[in-house]
């Protein structure tokens, strides 16, 4: 047996293993097809068999892995499953069960009122601590992750639209640098969590050894609070800049070039051929960008755990990595209804900012007036 | 003649049942897959598999075993929800004894006194009982911190922090490149020997969870006064900072578990380290005179409740044979450069003078339980040995912010 190591035998034993499923996917989505065709063309007899056979895998794969695990979560907000009371919910469990019953408002109401408040025999005490800190309280979670997230849009927007606006002009070995400017995107988010945390040591990061050679101090990047903020902030910028970029770009080089030469012709200066050709024109692309950096830096976790842990001192944690502890933190306390139940209320802060967002930016009015 | 004829026919039917009986306890054991959960590392994964090769061949011909590596996390979050859904379990769970608090509390693992000979593991077998039940069989004894040292660089090993404190100040001055000392400062399984140094625990007598006295206050001291006062060790250390230095040659002395020396005696892994220099020793003593105390337990084999029928009794084979077979604990443990959990195999410092060093060492530690709340302990420290590794917050608060943070994880 191979462990370490990809080698041929290895490779053969995966194919072995994932090839009947492959095979069984395949033939079932074809068999799936040719009866649902079959069923709307024979049973129900619409004109439109075809494209409701067509539409229908995904809308089975939406109701499989997005629809069934949404009602899953409010159910399970609706639980008090956590490691304590795993028998109960468990079919396979040894452990005895202790609860009345397995669902109720009762529950849910803990479950929600806990994100915020600690209670003690029924009676508000204090914010409640989303982690081990004093200061693990929702509200200073939720400013750390508007902070977070709007320093990174700002800078993953700022510094996209300017490489993008500089790889649309004619310069020389533009897809060299277009390919450079990519490379962040197409590294796996495990090595460059771990690559930046070792480039951040102190001692022997590269990080410091740049500060130093320029004459600088050395910064505790990992040790000390702040610094462990702007280090992790800065390698999701790192990362989320290309993103931007080949949005930015593919949007300007469909402007047509007649813009800008009628704006020219008018006496338009740089300036105002940007904000008035470029923004306006971009705006279709900038506004669904803009709320889709926003959703996901705000639920992006797994650099803040690569490169500091969520420390020091839990200090570059925010509410969805407060949210995993909860549910998979070493404390294994495995509060499962305790989750999904804060997991409810991120995604009514992300639901309620993306229509505010959207409504007020007047972003998607071109789309849905066509 | 009747009688003759009787007695020659019982003699026939006697010799019948015996060979019959001898057949059965050496025949073969049908065919089967087993899938095994390892939190061991890859290395130590390889000989296990191997191992099994060769219990298969005698027992069971033709079987499988699965080893799936998973990180200790992963193993338990992965576990807890197979658990949930009811089904994927793996037939054995190979790991640390505090995750086996958690899988017994959740009701996924099988009680084994039944099953195993219990008495054959009289070292360990204690920190993976629960309730007066036992729900893993150790494939060693360790699991403990110890000082780690390159023989190139410090001739002998400190026998006291003051001792430490001159030898690693010593290497620097002579090689400003060498760190003299160098240990993962932020992790509390590394803090916490100092804790049982001072005379402090995690529990007090009636069980209760006590992280705020005199002893873990003068452990938060010590540590801090490692770093700020003596400056021995790097401003920033985690476990691979400490382990890729220690490997390379760049720093002189670490503090590491068991699990490590297998990958310190191989000097394709570890360069500047092999089996000529590196050097094993218990903690260097306190101002006090005492050692700090590292908790040990070892790696356990445990039985989840959906292992059954054929799987179960190949399981239990196996496990049976891998832990008490001399042979087959001295490929797996010894052979992995960790100590046996059985009697029957013993470390002699003559021929073994790096297991026999490891086991001195062990001797100077105190048992981990396996009692699930104590992750609540680990959880509740981290933040706080951080902000006094990074001069925030003083050892009197972190002891104090400790507990407090500690109650709140049990009271969840």
């Amino acid at each position: 047996m191979e462990l370490s190591g990809l080698s041929g035998e290895v490779i053969l034993n995966t194919l072995r293993q994932i090839g009947p499923l492959i095979i069984f996917v395949i033939v079932g989505v074809v068999l799936l097809e040719f009866g649902l065709y079959l069923f709307f063309s024979r049973v129900v007899k619409t004109k439109h068999a075809l494209p409701y056979t067509l539409l229908a895998p995904a809308l089975i794969a939406l109701i499989l892995f997005m629809i069934y695990p949404l009602v899953f979560n409010v159910l399970l907000a609706f639980s008090d499953l956590k490691r304590s009371t795993f028998g109960c919910y468990s079919p396979i469990s040894t452990g005895g069960c202790e609860l009345d019953h397995l669902y109720g408002f009762d529950y849910a109401i803990k479950n929600f009122t806990d994100v915020f408040f600690r209670i003690r025999n029924g009676e508000i005490i204090g914010w409640g601590r989303l982690l081990r800190t004093a200061d693990s309280t929702f509200p200073v979670l939720l400013l750390r992750s508007i902070l977070w997230t709007t320093t990174n849009v700002i800078f993953h927007f700022s510094i996209g639209m300017g490489l993008a606006l500089l790889m649309n002009q004619k310069i020389r070995f533009k897809g060299l640098y277009r390919a450079l400017i990519v490379i962040p995107w197409a590294i796996p988010g495990v090595i460059v969590g771990l690559t930046w945390r070792q480039e951040f040591h102190a001692q022997y990061g590269f990080v410091n050894a740049l500060i130093t050679a320029l004459g600088g101090q050395p910064v505790s990047w990992l040790d000390d609070p702040a610094a462990a903020f702007v280090a992790v902030t800065f390698v999701n910028i790192w990362l989320g800049v290309p993103f931007y970029m080949v949005m930015m770009l593919g949007g300007m080089q469909s402007i047509p070039a007649d813009y800008y030469e009628a704006a020219e012709i008018d006496g338009a200066n740089p300036r105002q051929k940007f904000l008035d050709i470029t923004m306006p024109l971009l705006k279709p692309i900038i506004i669904p960008a803009v709320t889709l950096d926003v959703i996901w830096t705000f639920n992006k976790l797994d650099i803040i755990v690569l490169v500091t842990g969520g420390g020091p001192q839990e200090s570059t944690n925010i509410l969805v990595s407060a949210l995993y502890n909860a549910a998979f933190g070493t404390a294994a306390t495995s509060q499962f209804g305790f989750a999904a139940a804060f997991s409810i209320i991120i995604f009514l802060i992300l639901f309620v900012f993306a229509i505010v967002w959207i409504v007020s930016s007047g972003g998607l009015k071109e789309i849905y007036e066509r | 003649m009747n009688r003759g004829k009787s007695l020659a026919f019982l003699l026939v039917f006697a010799i019948v049942l015996g060979s019959l009986g001898v057949a059965s306890a050496q025949s073969p054991m049908a065919a089967v897959k087993l899938v095994i959960w390892s939190q061991d590392g890859d290395d130590n994964n390889v000989v296990l598999a191997k191992q099994f090769e060769v219990w298969a061949e005698k027992m069971a011909p033709g079987s499988t075993l699965e080893v799936v590596q998973k990180e200790t996390e992963v193993l338990r979050t992965d576990l807890l929800a197979a658990g949930l859904a009811g089904s994927g379990l793996p037939d054995l769970v190979l790991g640390p004894n505090d995750a086996i608090g958690v899988f017994e509390d959740a009701g996924l693992l099988q009680p084994l006194d039944e099953l195993f000979d219990i008495a054959k593991y009289p070292y360990n077998i204690g920190a993976a009982q629960i309730g007066g039940q036992t729900f893993g069989v150790p494939t060693n004894a360790g699991n403990h911190l110890m000082l780690m040292y390159n023989k190139s660089l410090i001739k002998e090993a400190p026998a006291t922090w003051a001792d430490l404190y001159a030898a690693a100040k010593a290497v620097t001055e002579a090689d400003p490149k060498i760190q003299g000392f160098a240990y993962n400062l932020n992790e509390p399984f590394w803090f916490l020997p100092f804790v049982h140094g001072f005379g402090g625990s995690v529990y007090d007598a009636d069980g209760n969870m006590t992280l705020n006295s005199e002893a873990w206050v003068n452990a938060y001291q010590f540590v801090y006064d490692l770093k700020f006062t003596e400056k021995v060790v790097p401003e920033e250390c985690d476990y691979n900072c400490a382990n890729d230095l220690f490997k390379e040659g760049s720093v002189a002395m670490i503090i590491n578990g068991d699990w490590a020396i297998g990958e310190y005696l191989d000097t394709e892994k570890s360069p500047a380290l092999g089996k000529d220099n590196l050097g094993l020793a218990p903690w260097p003593a306190l101002p006090s005179g005492e050692r700090p105390k590292p908790f040990t337990a070892g790696k356990f084999i445990s039985i989840p409740v959906t292992t059954k029928d054929a799987q179960l009794e190949a399981a239990v084979s196996f496990v049976t044979w891998l832990t008490t077979d001399v042979d087959a604990v001295k490929a797996f443990a010894l052979g992995t450069g960790r100590l046996p959990a059985i009697a029957e195999v013993t470390v002699d410092p003559a021929t073994d003078p790096i297991l026999s060093a490891s086991n001195e060492a062990l001797a100077t530690g105190v048992g981990m339980p396996a009692d699930p709340t104590l992750r609540c302990m680990w959880d509740s420290v981290r933040p706080n040995l951080e902000g006094v590794m990074s001069g925030t917050v003083k050892p009197a608060d972190a002891a104090e912010e400790a507990q407090i943070a500690a109650e709140d994880c049990l009271d969840q």
